[in-house]
């Protein structure tokens, strides 16, 4: 079996993990080149050539799966550099994505600004047509008016169609014939049709993810279609898939045709990762966190499942497909610490980012954060971090503390650093609870897998916060996104609108629905050459009449269909999900199916990590010094050991307060805490 | 003080989220589309120090339901004081008994810690159905409150964790939709109930002590912000006027008249001079007046957290027996946005001479329309209500440096609009249009949203009766610093059809025929800053984009825009603006 | 429950007793009421209930079966959470009650551990919310637009008042002191109630007591049954049509049959009309008491009202008809119609199986009333106060086969006519004319009853606004036996001279100064043939002014001289033909 690639590009770095089928791992970091990412890429992949000790084109040769994690779908639309699009909608409707259902982000902000009209309104023609709830033709397809429409759009010069029609979900023949006299008029450019892209009731929801899928498909394509051949021209033979926002992976040809599923692929990764590497260690229900320069991510994992949702934003366009529920708050090192009008200290949202990064960084930084504290504070320290490759500078980090917080606030700069770090925590805390509460879940009854490079400098002072109990801090924290890719599965998410009260649904009707579902799925997964098996999961969405928000409530059937019993029991369980989740059930209420979900996975044949046996208890071999390091629980610096993660063996228990530094990665285990090294050389860090 | 600053913050941040999850659990469990898809509905966090009750924390939602519910909790608090027990649950919602109008209802919980009850989460909710004479609750024919609906006095809904059944049951035999009613009123409990359990592992980690520090802490800080921002104002007095057209009785161009007098770090709004309480029901009461005079404030500084503090600095003047402070038994339905926007607009036009750069369009007038009848479709419960919000959804306009965009205002964006989809998939209706309408933008420097039109068609095979509610067409919502005004609302019955009628107030239990189609507008608020004043190439845009036509950018903003190339004609447009701006 | 053998006598000084306990009750009621339709007009009943809860004594028939149901669905309501101290309050039409204004208080008794009997009291309040004051909406069609409905609420805890509770109904009311001064002259009833039969406990011996309580009922349901036994076998059809409904429907028919079974009886409804959309149903305790009336006229005074004279009773209703509505129809009316045609219906089958029974039933009133505006300031309109100008309308009673009709009709004789000097102390109006109509009493062997004119002029100033609700204006009362219909109900308002017939409906009329409404009620109708009523008789009717010459001659062929009004023998002869004289 050759290598195994997984690639995580990110706006900083481009990790790397490969593992070579004997279940070790290697691991390396590039900076990134925005703009022309296949430079960090194969940097990284010339490091681990050199690894193994072949020369690249050799290395490659050797390597027959790559997977990618990308920010790309991301960054297009956080600086709008998508298509010239075009959209062909419903006549009479043309403005359903600038009226949003009315969202506003900020409540009492009248100056608000806009959102950036990916596709402004004279590129959004309305053509008349009608389909009723029933799905059946109110108002037949203007025929005539679609072709001008068509013909407007290309003297419009648009390189991308979008096609969204109401009700399309369940009758897209007018969205079908559209994308026909695109072809016929001989507009040749890619046309993303709402009943393929999301076949889902909600228009807006619907309409805004077609157009993403639309205004980013073509960069996309090209995107990857240049990486793939740059790739190919160093050598590779195998084959590249891209990670999916659901946290499996796909083929790199579906993956440009259906941009708007990326947008989680780059930290699904981790999450993936996060939930593999902690049921390793015997942990299946943990929230992971990944935290950043500028964003903290937070992910639910249920039974080693990354939880999903339906409810992202990205630059303040809706995008509903399903994807790994990831919860992202503006809380990283780089978040600014400034004092307000009322002299309440904040912190964030504003963030120094990775340019010029924190005052300590000596990149131009005035503005002091959250790493800039926790330098001061000791948690990090200014000769290793990045393992010495990033030399911090602790004095202009203080002065700017002093003079921006300290002094105002009339404190010693300690005393500011310490609220700065207390305050970023709580803020990172509340997401946590958010996350896990708003979605019917209690901290308490998870453990908490930590990691992003400052991750675990931060998370021992907010697990308490929680209530809970473990934290687990993987040895590759800080590339956990590219072991993810490196580990996952392929992946098809299938969504489609099936409207039914509960007591209304015909057995068959739903197979059928299911059994095209599931056509259309295989199809997407194309080549199964790389799958042992496939599992197919379905799943309804099914709420009381009346209310508006669905449960997701998983059908248990082991054959191609649904059987009588396993719809029966699907809809019995509904009533106790709804209970778990939301504190009560109204078993004598009317119920409604909304939508039919279909999950299939083809499993891989990846090498399993490799487990390796306890050594002695005692840590001091990996021992490298001690440091002053800050504790509020112990009112002040304490002398703190430090140890080389490097040297920590499985088996090694480290009492806190202790630094373990990682080459990429810090961990402050706290006073009172206790971690250790496990099988898998991942620390499980308990909590009193 | 120091340690204040930064264990103040994390109280605070600490007690938002938990407003913020009162608020989820309401979205996910509630089952009213009013609730989980329009959020008419808010959270609050409230403290009562044995002398006055104070909101510390809130989450988003209906802003105009922020300073009315203190108000309620004030008075529960009051009612209750010496009958308070661990595992109460009490709610009011009374218009003359510390309520807005009588949909509004409050849900609160004491929270005990050693015996006392110092935190109330409390939820405020716009009930779709509470008996009466009309379904929905809106009945323009009431000419006093009982008319309106059934009247709730405070009530112990849980006594010491027990559930009083009876009162429940009287609840549900005074409504048309006892189901949902009851499914409402428990999300509601079950917020507080939320809030409640969070607010204890608050206390159990810091201790009551230093939580109540916090909590003053929050307080005063709000105050002190809004008294240092209010200080650097000159003092005098600054007045603002807004007209409501009609009481859906029979009184007609209804002033309010709002004078802002600052002095020193404080302000008195002033409402000596409105119009006299009317026969419809369009009185608002002082929760509801409050609220508007306030979340006009919050759109000003809307960066200071919203919370008591921020009210201290503002006293109301609310003379007895006008339509800002009536008495009973008049009629109050449909107060909280008739007058209360004409309070919001007096208010934020007042305001407007003061800071005219902070001030925009943040009201939010209507034309609504609340429908029922039955729906064959679903014969085992054919009747069905709804409140049409999608015949309403443009009141935003401009402010300074913005253009108007997207549906309702600010503040008022937290109701969402249901989607055409669902509406048609739970409601037997179909939607031939929802749009922006070309040449309806208030015109100014950041012009107004272009006005919204909608057509909505019956289902052959069934009447519905309607009840459509208009405002805002003799006086829409206006412009400031010179911007025009809105484009006006109004409504066409059996549009294009043989009896086709243009509504511009009220069509009182309409039944429309089987299908009738129906034509709402609705105008889009105002603009800021002279039409004159805008650029040229933002004209252009507005052109491009097929909201302005090049007739229009003439006449309204003396741009002359060439009707082929769609460029701007410099020469010609100085010329015309050079001879419009002189004398 | 304990049924010691009780000997004749005790057993009648115990049900004497009860009754009495009853009695007090009823005089404290009326002596502290705040309402003059409860002190005078004595819409109200006080009865008392075993421990089962089933009436052992109440003092008024048209209540009884609404005290039974309305106690009944309240004690299964509150199973096993009922205390010796608590009382509980109602007034929902569909739980055992009639229209949304009779509340009804419901408190048990405790004796030691036990509880041993409840007290109950239900009277008409002055307003309960809803559209119109008074709660009488002519147009209303759902019970909400009526008033508030109180489904069982426990207003007293163990002794303790429950203030929201308390508040709560109060502030449904357009008349919050008016309204809370007869619910606290219920309470202080049901307080004497509870003590007087405390006393009687004590005095007895509790078991002694509910053997009285046993005996009574079994007294009045043995009487019951006895007089059922005139009955003959067979299927006997009766059938009232009530003019209107208010909403546009006309001639809505109450069907009933009556047979006997066993030593019981049957009342078939199910041939009744379907509801209305008005407020014209009548809710199924309101159905049983009025369809009770025509038999308690088979029986004296001397039978005690109690669960006795529910017993032999099988009545059949068809849900969705006029007499066992469907929620929420509105139901304001029912007291009167289609309370009184359910009347008409029974008394008309009963009339059939025995006919010396006719004319028991028939009886209408028309609903006529004014509610006084206030204007304040901006218009706003404060609803002040109802005056009920039907109230002084006096309905003419049948004939029957053993006399002429006299007074008001049995089912609505319970009511007195209101004193017209203390009426016009209240309201800002002056009663005209209040007397019988010439010619309005059914012609007959036995005449009927004659009609009243109520004329009444608002004064100067006035802030009335007319409510009406006319039925009989089609359907004049029908004579029995050959006798002849009485006369017509009308109304009319009288503007400066110029007269207005109001017709069947009116709502929320503004009457101006100095306006007059008339109102002419129903005269009863008469009994057999009129030509064969005695000479005399007939010349009395026309010198005591009740029978015009005109009609003497034209209806009776009794011929009187209109200047003397003596008899005119011959002139007579010649009409009445051979035989008469």
């Amino acid at each position: 079996m050759g290598y195994q690639v997984g690639i995580d590009v990110g706006g900083t770095f481009t990790d790397l993990v490969i593992g070579d089928g004997s279940g070790a791992l290697f691991k390396t970091k590039s900076p990134s080149t925005p703009g022309n990412e296949a430079d960090g890429i194969v940097a990284g992949l010339t490091d681990a050539a050199a690894h193994y000790g072949a020369g690249l084109a050799a290395f490659l040769e050797d390597t027959d799966v790559i997977v990618l994690g990308t920010t790309v779908v991301t960054n297009l639309m956080l600086e709008y550099r998508g298509a010239n699009t075009g959209l062909i909608t419903t006549g009479g409707f043309r403005d359903v994505i600038e009226l949003r259902r009315s969202y506003r982000e900020h409540l009492f902000d009248i100056r608000l600004q806009p959102p950036h009209p990916i596709v402004p309104r004279h590129k959004r023609l309305g053509v008349h047509e009608r389909i009723n709830y029933r799905g059946e033709i109110e108002i037949p397809l203007d025929e005539d008016e679609a072709r001008a429409a068509v013909r407007r759009l290309k003297e419009l010069g648009v390189e991308s169609v979008a096609v969204c029609f109401l009700f399309s979900f369940i009758n897209p023949v007018h969205e079908q014939r559209v994308a026909a006299i695109v072809a016929e008029e001989g507009l040749d450019v890619p046309v993303t049709l709402s009943s393929e892209i999301l076949p889902q009731v909600r228009e807006f929801e619907r309409l805004s993810t077609t157009m993403v899928n639309a205004y980013a498909r073509p960069k996309v394509e090209s995107y990857l279609h240049d990486l793939d051949s740059s790739l190919r021209s160093a050598g590779f033979s195998g084959e590249l898939f891209v990670m999916h926002s659901n946290g499996g992976m796909i083929h790199v040809d579906y993956a440009g045709s259906h941009a708007v599923e990326l947008l989680m692929s780059g930290p699904a990764g981790g999450v993936v990762a996060g939930a593999a590497v902690s049921s390793l260690s015997g942990y299946r229900d943990v929230i992971t966190v990944d935290m950043g320069g500028t964003s903290y991510d937070v992910c639910l994992v249920k039974d080693s499942e990354p939880t999903s949702g339906t409810e992202a934003w990205v630059s303040r366009y809706r995008v509903a497909t399903p994807m790994v529920d990831i919860h992202t708050v503006g809380a990283g090192g780089g978040s600014i610490a400034w004092i307000d009008e009322g002299g309440a200290l904040r912190v964030g949202p504003r963030s120094a980012g990775a340019m010029p990064g924190p005052v300590c960084y000596g990149r131009g930084g005035t503005e002091p954060t959250v790493t800039d504290a926790d330098l001061l504070l000791g948690y990090i320290s200014a000769g290793y971090f990045l393992g010495g490759r990033m030399r911090l500078d602790e004095a202009a980090a203080r002065a700017a503390i002093e003079e921006k917080i300290a002094g105002p606030l009339g404190m010693d700069v300690i005393e500011a650093a310490s609220g700065i770090f207390r305050i970023a925590n709580n803020s990172m805390a509340n997401a946590m609870r958010h996350v896990t509460v708003s979605r019917g879940r209690d901290p308490r009854d998870f453990a908490l897998c930590v990691f992003g490079g400052a991750g675990a400098i931060h998370a021992g002072a907010q697990a308490p916060d929680l209530g809970i109990k473990t934290m687990l801090v993987p040895k590759a924290a800080s590339v956990l996104s590219a072991l993810g890719n490196q580990l996952s599965n392929f992946k098809i998410t299938k969504v489609q609108s099936f409207i039914r009260r509960t007591n209304a649904i015909e057995l068959d009707e739903l197979n059928a629905v299911f059994a095209e579902m599931l056509r259309r799925a295989e199809a997407d997964l194309g080549d199964q050459s790389k799958v042992r098996e496939t599992v197919t999961a379905r799943y309804m969405d099914i709420r009381y009449v009346g209310q508006t928000h669905e449960v997701t409530v998983p059908i248990r059937s082991r054959t191609r269909r649904v059987t009588e019993l396993n719809l029966a029991t699907a809809l019995s369980e509904y009533h106790d999900l709804h209970q778990q989740l939301y504190s009560f059930k109204r078993p004598e209420h009317p119920s409604e199916v909304l939508n039919l979900r279909l999950d299939l996975v083809g499993v891989r044949d990846v090498a399993r990590l490799r487990s390796e046996p306890f050594g002695d208890e005692d840590p001091a071999a990996a021992a490298k010094g001690v440091r002053q390091v800050y504790f509020e629980e112990r009112g002040g610096f304490v002398e703190t050991p430090v140890y080389d993660g490097d040297l920590v063996q499985p088996g090694h228990l480290i009492a806190g307060p202790a630094i373990i530094e990682e080459p990429d990665t810090t961990i402050v285990v706290r006073p009172g805490q206790e971690a250790m090294s496990d099988h898998y050389r991942t620390y499980v860090i308990e909590i009193q | 003080m120091a340690v204040d600053v930064i264990f103040g913050e994390i109280v605070r941040e600490y007690f938002e989220t938990v407003a913020r999850e009162m608020n989820t659990t309401m979205d996910n469990t509630s089952l009213s589309p009013v609730f989980n898809e329009a959020h008419d509905c808010s959270a609050g966090l409230f403290f009562y120090d044995g002398k006055d009750v104070s909101l510390i924390a809130r989450a988003n939602a209906e802003p105009v339901h922020i300073y009315a519910s203190v108000h309620s909790v004030e008075g529960l608090i009051r009612y209750y004081r010496n009958d308070l027990a661990d595992g109460d649950v009490i709610m009011v919602s009374d218009p003359y008994f510390y309520g807005s109008h009588i949909p509004d209802w409050t849900v609160m919980k004491p929270v005990f810690w050693n015996n006392k009850p110092v935190f109330f989460p409390g939820i405020r909710a716009h009930m779709i159905e509470v008996g009466g004479p009309v379904a929905g609750g809106y009945n323009s024919d009431a000419r006093d409150v009982w008319q309106e609906g059934f009247r709730l006095a405070p009530m112990k809904l849980y006594d010491r964790g027990e559930l009083r059944r009876d009162l429940l049951d009287l609840l549900k035999a005074n409504n048309r939709q006892p189901e949902i009613m009851e499914g409402d009123l428990n999300a509601m409990i079950g917020a507080c109930r939320v809030a409640e359990r969070r607010v204890i592992e608050l206390l159990e980690k810091y201790g009551i002590e230093q939580t109540l520090e916090a909590t003053n802490y929050i307080l005063d800080y709000s105050e002190r912000r809004l008294r240092a921002a209010i200080s650097e104002w000159p003092d005098g007095d600054y007045h603002g006027q807004a007209i409501l057209d009609y009481d859906f009785a029979d009184t007609r161009d209804i002033n309010v008249e709002c004078t802002l007098r600052v002095r020193g770090d404080e302000v008195e709004a002033d409402f000596t001079g409105s119009h006299p309480q009317t026969r419809g029901y369009v009185n608002s009461r002082p929760g509801n007046t409050g609220s508007w005079v306030y979340s006009m404030f919050s759109v000003v500084f809307d960066d200071i957290p919203i919370n008591s503090g921020f009210f201290r600095p503002i006293s109301l003047k609310l003379p007895e027996g006008s339509v800002v402070n009536p008495l009973p038994p008049a009629p109050v339905g449909n107060s909280t946005i008739c007058i209360g926007n004409d309070v919001g607009q007096a208010t934020i036009k007042a305001l407007e001479k003061i800071v005219p750069e902070r001030v925009g369009a943040a009201t939010l007038d209507l034309v609504v329309d609340t429908y029922f009848g039955t729906d064959n479709r679903f014969p085992d419960n054919p009747f069905y209500v709804s409140v049409e919000y999608f015949a309403t959804p443009i009141s935003s306009g401009a402010a300074y440096g913005v253009d108007g965009w997207g549906a309702w205002s600010t503040p008022h964006c937290s109701l969402k609009l249901t989607t055409v989809e669902m509406q048609e998939i739970q409601y037997p209706v179909l939607y031939l249009q929802g749009e922006y309408a070309k040449d309806t933008m208030a015109p100014g420097r950041w012009r107004g949203t272009p006005a919204f039109q909608m057509q909505r068609r019956n289902p052959d095979g069934c009447t519905v009766i309607h009840c459509i509610f208009v405002q805002g067409c003799e006086h829409p919502l206006q412009g400031f610093a010179g911007g025009g005004s809105g484009d006006g609302n109004y409504c066409i019955l059996d549009y294009g059809g043989p009896n086709e009628r243009k509504v511009t107030d009220l069509a009182f239990l309409y039944p429309s025929q089987p299908g009738e189609v129906i034509f709402f507008q609705s105008g889009g608020g105002g603009a800021w800053g002279p039409a004159l004043e805008r650029e040229p190439v933002s004209v252009l845009a507005d052109v491009v984009e097929e909201l302005l036509s090049v007739e229009n950018a003439r006449e309204q903003y003396a741009v002359v825009i060439d009707p082929e190339r769609l460029v701007v004609l410099e020469a010609e447009t100085e010329a015309l603006r050079a001879q419009r701006s002189g004398p | 429950m304990a049924t010691a053998a009780l000997d004749v006598v005790t057993g009648s000084i115990l049900r004497a007793k009860l009754a009495s306990v009853i009695d007090e009750m009823a005089t404290t009621l009326m002596n502290t009421a705040h309402s003059s339709r409860i002190s005078t007009a004595r819409a109200f009943a006080c009865g008392m209930l075993d421990e089962d809860g089933q009436v052992v004594a109440l003092d008024n028939p048209l209540h009884l079966a609404s005290v039974a149901r309305t106690s009944a669905s309240v004690l299964d309501y509150y199973r096993f959470q009922v205390a010796a101290d608590d009382v509980f309050v109602t007034n929902d039409p569909y739980g055992g009650g009639s229209t949304v204004q009779y509340f009804t208080l419901l408190a048990p008794l405790g004796h030691g551990d036990d509880i041993v009997a409840y007290l109950a009291v239900q009277a008409h309040l002055s307003d309960i919310g809803g559209v119109v004051m008074g709660n009488y909406h002519p147009t209303a069609i759902e019970l909400w637009a009526e008033g508030a409905r109180f489904t069982p609420l426990k207003i007293v805890v163990d002794g303790k008042p429950r203030r929201d509770g308390f508040d709560t109904v109060v502030l449904n009311s357009r008349d919050p002191e008016g309204f809370r001064g007869d619910l606290d002259a219920m309470l202080a009833t049901i307080a004497v109630g509870r003590r007087r039969l405390a006393e009687l406990i004590d005095e007895h011996g509790l078991a002694s007591v509910q053997a009285g309580m046993a005996a009574a009922v079994d007294y009045a349901e043995r009487r019951l049954r006895g007089s059922l036994d005139r009955i003959p076998e067979g299927r006997f059809a009766g059938e009232a049509v009530l003019d209107h409904d208010g909403q546009g429907r006309s001639d809505l028919a109450v069907r009933v049959e009556l047979e006997r079974s066993g030593d019981g009886l049957r009342l078939d409804f199910a041939a009744t009309d379907d509801q209305s959309a008005g407020f014209v149903n009548s809710p199924t305790a309101n159905t049983i008491a009025y369809a009770l009336l025509p038999l308690l006229g088979l029986l004296d005074e001397s039978v005690p009202l109690n669960a006795g004279l529910l017993r032999p009773l099988e009545i059949v209703l068809r849900p969705g008809s006029l007499v066992d509505p469907a929620y929420p129809a509105p139901t304001g009316w029912c007291r009167e119609h289609v309370g009184f045609e359910i009347t008409e219906a029974v008394s008309q089958a009963l009339a059939r199986a025995l006919p010396e029974q006719a004319g028991l039933g028939f009886a209408s009133r028309a609903l006529v009333f004014t509610v006084t505006k206030d204007v304040l300031i901006g218009g706003v309109e404060e609803q002040l106060g109802v005056t009920d100008i039907g109230a002084l309308a006096q309905t003419g009673a049948p004939a029957t086969a053993f006399a002429d009709g006299w007074g008001q009709p049995g089912p609505s004789s319970f009511g007195l006519l209101p004193s017209i000097e203390e009426l016009e102390a209240e309201v800002a109006a002056s009663v005209v004319r209040l007397e019988y109509v010439t010619d309005s009493g059914g012609p007959g062997a036995h005449r009927g009853g004659l009609g009243t004119e109520t004329v009444v002029r608002f004064a100067a100033g006035s802030r009335e606004r007319l409510y009406a609700c006319v039925a009989g204006v089609e359907h004049a009362q029908p004579g029995n036996q050959g006798g002849h219909a009485g006369g017509p109900v009308s109304l009319a308002v009288l503007r400066d001279g110029e007269e207005v017939e109001i017709g069947t409906l009116m709502q929320d009329d503004p009457l101006r100064a100095g306006a007059e409404v008339r109102l002419r009620s129903a005269g009863g109708g008469g009994h057999g043939d009129p030509r064969e009523r005695p000479v005399e008789a007939v010349v009395d009717d026309v010198r005591h002014g009740y029978v015009s010459v005109e009609q003497a001659r034209g209806v009776y062929g009794v011929a009187v001289d209109a200047a003397t009004l003596a008899l005119d023998p011959t002139g007579t002869a010649a009409l009445r033909g051979g035989g008469g004289g």
